[in-house]
């Protein structure tokens, strides 16, 4: 059994009259260490089933198994402690709270799991040793990112989604968080799964997961993942 | 505009309904505030002008200290500006129910105003006619008008009366020592009606002369009643005065000029007056002592009469019983006599009977017997014929044999023949007359021959044969007698069977007799026992009667003539006070004087209006806060519709729309929301507070039910002034935001700066803080604004809530501060009032002895109280009823009065240096210890009194003075009154019911005495008191509920926001998989902290802001405890965070709802 499992999975909104499918019958599965890249377009489900993924959403029909676990028939309660002990979440905006400096806002995710890394050692794991009493209005794009992950990995999840880490990010500042996230993928055997809509990322992953309206339209498995500082876009 | 733009607008108020009802809310919220409470003094004060003018309350009133004639009345309706005069008779009277006199709540007796009703005029306005004389008209509340002389209309307010009047009771009026007959038809009256006058607004109704001084209530009665031949007032109304608005100076101004003519005009006319009295008075008064005397002399040779008719009676009841005893016991033993003779009566009938019937039967027998011999009379005549008969034969027979013999013996003795022979021949001639029987006749002839022969031998021979045949002669003549007295025994028998016959019926007639007369005898011995017994009987039954009554004539024998007694006394003491009093008015002749005043003077006339000018400051200080809390609520609120709206806003001025058509949206958004609120408000405001602050008053006030006009002014003010609140608020949440270029308005705003906090930079105390602590801290001040705004929503509810609290408080405090409290002023628990010394005969010294031996009294002082005006030199025109107390012991006071000073402690001792006054009474004449008050005599002259000292004191008006400074001031001794006691500890220990039966009954007891008149408990004082301020209640309803709408819809309003502004945070955190309670403490940890600095601050604005409210709302007669309870203190802090615990509550729905998907995908 693989780590994830999607199995048919839909996801339907209603929009007036009309139902749109986001997520039309997904079903792929995603080893345990493996870095994962779901990529298509704009419109192509992605974020939708990295939520569901995450325990943010549910879905209306098919199942969704991580590590066994039947997350898709979780009530309320059950996806909150999913979504505390299991799973790290990287926004594409980071959304650090303004009010609190970097190492509080890691401090705000180690404060909930009793099996949490020490917040100022992954900080410094992150590089921002330095940075710790900074508000994020203080840091750059970037900076702000690896403390979003900083606050991700703190958690110690079995998980780390991430959406469009790199979007509101410069060029070599995006490298730098994917890799980040592909030596932490590497180093501690966390499953990673990144959501992108930049092609030229999936080399780094071990599996590439195409969606297109809604559907799978392509697994491609990768024996051999390339490291971050040899692609270019 | 654009129409879509338009669309727009209204899409958005339905879309946002939550804040545009919230600015409504608000709005309506501090509109009905101001407006109410703006528009509740004009509705008062038309609610009394309406009144006045419906009810044509006069504008001057006339009282002459020597009454008022027709002509008197006349000359008024003369002066210029007069339009209408209304002259009336009245008398202050003493009321009594069932014999009971009316007390009132402070134990002296109930003064009552009888005041004549003209019924022609009062009858004529009933059917509709509009007379301007006919003035002061009662308003029928319940019940009809009188029909008859003897009916009379009763106040419907009584409020210091301790019984309750209702229509059909009957009410005795009688006079202080004055005998109401030379006043009065009738003295006792039917209540028919229940009505009101604008002349006593207040449920003060002023002073009086008699009594205690203090008017209790009025009557209306038909003015026939009254015989006096002079009014006691007159009342005017002046032309054209309606024209003016009650109360106010221009009025005052209009009337002012008539009244100084009224005055003009007096002094004549009091002179004339005062003559024609004197002329009137002096002789009566000289015939009246003359007469007097005399009566006094009879009265007391008729009592001394009655005395002795009563003592009689008493011994007869005494002694009755053993008389009736003794007759008693005669009757019943006549009657046994009587009975056992009847009996042996009746045993002897019996006896006779039987003994008849014996007779009878043996009647019976013997003429059975009897007839068997029917000839035995007969048979016995014969037998006595031939017994006879027989006896002459044996008589013959036995003579002639004794004659033989004689002869023979002769013979035989003699011996001679010669006698034989004459012998011979006698018994020959004894034998002849027996020849034939047992001689023959040859016998006779052979003794013949043997005479002739005189052969004496054969003669002898023969002798002795006829001897022996003489002897056998009368043998047979004997056996024949004896044969026949046999026969005639068996016939003597025979006739005695009838003999017996007659005898048996000769008994048996004497029986019978005998019997018949016993049975009549019996008969009448019979009816004569049955009368003889009924006769007793009834005799018995009437003797026994005749005790009975005797002994209970003997029971009330005491008390008829103690009553007698007390009528004829109290008639003399009626003529002697008739003397007096005419003898005072002589003697007030020359001081007399008119008493010309306007409307001012009527009591609580002055106080409605300066209960609602209270109002009226009071309107300007509650209703900013109210409207500061609307401006600024507002503004948040759009400024945060504003902020989510910026995208929409820059790229509508892209799109090349003007900032005033952008702007135009949220001003037409605020302004709809703003007149949605006012709308609401005034409707709700505009009624609840006038009639919730009327209601209030209504303690205090008999007024019909408010006016509730729209108070077109107010209400436009309001809506402007709210209206520019909330706009400009609206227009500077744009302001700012048009301002910025519409590039930078579509691109996310710039991240919030994190700020440090101020608590950083003190480094101990910020290492040792929780994580929690350092984001509550953090978040708390990241937006000072709203942190301020909701700090003076929770501190203005808290205030708000506390000085509504607060007032309640200090209203019910009242009476513990005064009576009933551990450190109350009065100590005292009863006050017993004393009958005049005159009638009962015993001095007050007496009395108080007689009271403090009663086990169940702790200790007791006389007083003397009289009620008058008082003020003082600074303040003259502050004129207060102040009630004199003098104590009989001045030591003995202060155990029964706390005599200290509130605000300094200290502790004051009565002495004759001043006088002490409550603090009420100094605070309003501004005077203070050393100062000179003064009060005003009935005669109108002031007296001077130096104050020695302030007094702690709640309820009406003190002046305390010795006795001895008493009768320097006034120039007479003090009469005491009354009793001022304190109850056994025992009895204070008991549990409620055993104390009130046993408080009952030394009432009775004491009531009982000649002494005494009734006795008041401080207790009823307190229940009247607490009954007054349940009408406060709906005043302190009004603080609470602004209180918690206040809190309500600030702390959603800000909560909303708070949340709305951090819903990209708060989703972040659930996505971190916070728990829905982690979500929630993230929030409210700072909501708490808020809420708790805000009562904290609350509560120190709210003590002041009581203090405020609580001077301007007293009324005069109270003085309202300073100080708000603890317990209060915890209520309003408790209901303050219960509000704030709902509005979490609510918030917490909005955090659950939440969606971690929505909220992360927004570009801000």
């Amino acid at each position: 059994m693989s780590f994830i499992e999607f199995d048919g999975v839909y996801k339907r909104y209603q929009m007036g009259e009309i139902v749109i499918p986001a997520a039309d019958g997904v079903t792929f599965s995603i080893e345990q260490g493996e870095f994962c890249v779901i990529t298509g377009p704009s419109g192509a489900g992605k974020t939708t089933i990295l939520n569901i993924l995450g325990g943010m959403d549910d879905c209306d029909d098919g199942k969704v198994r991580v590590a066994g676990d039947l997350v898709s028939g979780y009530n309320r309660k059950r996806l909150i402690e999913y979504r505390r002990f299991e799973v790290g979440f990287v926004f594409q905006f980071y959304n650090l709270v303004p009010n609190l400096t970097a190492l509080e806002n890691v401090e705000l995710a180690t404060q909930i799991s009793k099996k949490s890394l020490d917040a100022q050692k992954v900080l410094e794991r992150v590089g921002l040793g330095d940075r710790l009493n900074n508000f994020p209005s203080q840091l750059s794009g970037g900076e702000q990112q690896r403390v979003s992950i900083a606050r991700a990995l703190a958690k110690n999840p079995k998980l780390l989604l991430c959406d469009e880490p790199t979007g509101a990010l410069d060029y070599t500042t995006g490298k730098q968080i994917l890799k980040l996230l592909q030596d932490t993928s590497r180093e501690t055997g966390m499953t990673v799964v990144v959501v992108t809509h930049n092609q030229a990322v999936t080399p780094i992953a071990n599996r590439i997961i195409s969606l297109r309206s809604g559907r799978v339209h392509r697994i491609a498995v990768n024996d051999n993942p390339v490291s971050v500082e040899r692609i270019e876009w | 505009m654009s129409k879509a733009l338009f669309k727009d607008v209204f899409r958005s108020i339905i879309r946002t309904r939550n804040r545009f009802l919230s600015i409504a809310a608000i709005v309506a919220l501090g509109i009905s505030v101001f407006a109410g409470i703006k528009a509740t003094a004009p509705n008062l004060k038309d609610t009394a002008e309406k009144y006045f003018y419906d009810y044509n309350l006069s504008d001057i009133s006339i009282v002459s200290t020597i009454g008022l004639s027709e002509n008197d009345i006349y000359k008024i309706s003369k002066v210029s500006g007069v339009e209408a005069v209304m002259p009336v008779k009245s008398a202050d009277v003493f009321i009594e129910v069932d014999g009971k006199k009316v007390i009132d709540i402070e134990g002296a007796q109930y003064v009552c105003r009888a005041t004549s009703l003209n019924m022609d005029m009062a009858t004529a306005f009933q059917n509709g006619v509009n007379d301007a004389a006919y003035m002061n008209r009662p308003d029928l509340l319940e019940g009809a008008y009188p029909k008859q002389e003897n009916e009379c209309l009763i106040d419907s307010s009584a409020v210091t009366s301790t019984h309750k009047f209702a229509i059909g009771e009957t009410v005795t009026l009688t006079g202080d020592n004055e005998n109401l007959k030379n006043k009065l038809k009738n003295t006792q009256f039917t209540i028919v009606g229940i009505v009101r006058t604008p002349m006593y607004i207040s449920v003060e109704r002023g002073n009086t002369l008699i009594g205690s001084g203090k008017l209790g209530n009025f009557i209306f009665i038909p003015e026939t009643n009254f015989v006096t031949d002079y009014y006691t007032h007159a009342f005017i109304s002046v032309a054209g005065a309606f024209g003016y608005k009650a109360f106010s100076p221009e009025y005052k101004a209009y009337v002012e000029p008539v009244i100084k003519d009224l005055e003009a005009i007096s002094e004549d006319r009091v002179r004339a007056r005062a003559m024609s009295l004197s002329i009137e008075l002096a002789p009566q008064v000289e015939r009246g002592e003359t007469e007097l005397a005399a009566k006094e002399i009879e009265a007391e040779q008729k009592l001394a009469e009655a005395r002795e008719l009563v003592k009689q009676i008493k011994y007869y009841a005494e002694n009755g019983d053993e008389e009736l005893a003794a007759k008693k016991e005669e009757f019943e033993s006549s009657l046994s006599d009587a009975q056992r003779r009847l009996l042996s009566g009746r045993s002897e009938y019996n006896a006779g009977l039987a003994e008849y019937n014996r007779k009878l039967a043996e009647y019976r027998a013997a003429k059975a017997i009897a007839d068997q011999y029917p000839n035995a009379r007969a048979d016995y005549a014969r037998a006595k014929y031939d017994l006879e008969e027989a006896k002459k034969d044996l008589d013959e027979a036995e003579n002639a044999l004794n004659e033989t013999r004689r002869l023979l013996d002769q013979a035989g003795e003699e011996g001679n023949l010669s006698n034989y022979v004459v012998v011979a021949q006698a018994v020959a001639r004894v034998l002849a007359g027996r020849a034939g029987e047992s001689i023959s006749p040859e016998t006779l002839e052979q003794l013949q021959q043997a005479i002739n022969e005189e052969n004496a031998q054969q003669v002898y021979f023969i002798l002795e044969g006829a001897q022996r045949a003489l002897e056998g002669e009368l043998n047979k003549a004997k056996y024949e007698y004896q044969v026949k007295e046999m026969q005639l025994e068996a016939a003597a028998q025979d006739i005695k069977k009838l003999d017996e016959l007659e005898a048996a019926e000769k008994k048996l007639r004497e029986a019978e007799l005998k019997l018949n007369a016993g049975s009549s005898e019996l008969s009448i011995g019979e009816l004569t026992l049955n009368m003889r017994q009924m006769e007793l009987k009834y005799e018995l039954t009437l003797a026994e009667e005749k005790l009975a009554q005797a002994k209970a004539k003997a029971k009330t024998a005491d008390e008829e003539y103690a009553k007698k007694e007390a009528e004829v006394r109290q008639q003399l003491q009626n003529a002697r006070h008739d003397i007096d009093n005419a003898k005072k008015v002589l003697a007030s002749l020359d001081s007399a004087a008119w008493s010309v005043d306007g409307r001012d003077a009527l009591p609580g006339h002055v106080e409605y209006d300066q209960s609602a000018d209270n109002m009226t400051a009071f309107s300007a200080v509650f209703p900013v806060f109210f409207f500061f809390i609307a401006a600024v609520v507002s503004l948040t609120t759009m400024t945060r519709m504003v902020e989510e709206e910026r995208v929409q806003l820059g790229t509508l001025k892209a799109l090349g729309y003007t900032s005033g058509a952008i702007a135009a949206k949220y001003l037409i958004y605020a302004t709809l929301a703003t007149l949605i609120g006012t709308v609401l408000g005034l409707a709700i405001g505009f009624v609840l507070f006038p009639v919730s602050i009327y209601n209030a008053y209504s303690i205090m006030f008999t007024t019909p039910k408010i006016i509730l006009a729209f108070r077109t002014r107010y209400a436009l003010i309001g809506l402007i002034l709210f209206l520019a609140a909330v706009s400009s608020g609206a227009i500077l949440a744009c302001r700012s935001a048009l301002a910025d270029n519409p590039s930078k308005l579509m691109r996310p705003k710039a991240p919030k700066k994190g700020k440090r906090v101020f608590l950083e930079r003190i480094g101990f105390i910020w290492k040792r803080m929780s994580f929690n602590t350092k984001v509550t801290a953090r978040n708390l001040l990241r937006n000072k604004r709203r942190f301020i705004m909701t700090l003076v929503g929770i501190s203005g509810c808290t205030a708000l809530l506390l000085t509504g609290l607060g007032i309640k408080d200090s209203i019910s405090s009242i009476s513990k501060n005064q009576f009933s409290g551990e450190n109350a002023v009065a100590k005292y628990d009863a006050q017993i009032v004393l009958n005049d010394r005159n009638v009962s005969g015993i001095s007050p010294e007496e009395t108080l002895a007689g009271v403090k031996e009663d086990v169940r009294v702790k200790d007791a002082i006389l007083t003397h109280m009289r009620t008058l005006n008082g003020s003082s030199e600074r303040e003259p025109d502050t004129v207060l009823p102040v009630s004199i107390l003098v104590p009989g012991n001045t030591e003995d006071l202060q155990n029964f009065i706390k005599l200290r000073n509130r605000k300094t402690g200290e502790a004051y001792t009565l002495n004759s240096e001043g006088v002490l006054v409550s603090e009420k009474f100094a605070a309003k004449t501004k005077t203070n210890p050393g100062d000179e008050i003064f009060v005003t005599l009935n005669d109108g002259s002031n007296v001077n009194m130096k104050v020695a000292g302030v007094v702690e004191n709640y309820a009406f008006h003190y002046i305390y003075m010795t006795k001895e400074l008493y009768t320097q001031t006034f120039g007479e001794e003090p009469v005491f009154d009354f009793i001022t006691a304190k109850l056994s500890d025992n009895i204070k220990s008991m549990d409620e019911t055993e104390r009130n039966a046993e408080k009952t009954k030394l009432a009775t007891d004491l009531a009982k005495r000649d002494d005494i008149s009734v006795v008041v408990y401080t207790d009823q004082a307190v229940n009247t008191f607490n009954k007054l301020l349940k009408g406060l209640d709906a005043l302190v309803f009004i603080f609470v509920g602004s209180a918690g709408a206040l809190a309500f819809v600030v702390l959603y309003n800000l909560s909303n926001i708070n949340i709305n502004e951090r819903l990209r945070e708060l989703a972040t955190i659930k996505v971190l998989g916070f728990y829905d309670r982690e979500v929630a403490s993230y929030v409210f940890r700072e909501n708490i902290l808020l809420t708790a600095l805000g009562v904290a601050s609350g509560i120190l604005i709210g003590i002041p802001l009581h203090k405020f409210v609580i001077n301007i709302a007293e009324v005069n007669i109270v003085m309202f405890g300073r100080s708000i309870s603890w317990l209060s203190m915890v209520i309003a802090t408790s209901v303050t965070v219960v509000f704030a615990i709902i509005v979490n509550a609510l918030m917490r729905q909005k955090l659950k709802k939440i969606s971690m998907v929505e909220s992360l995908k927004s570009v801000e």
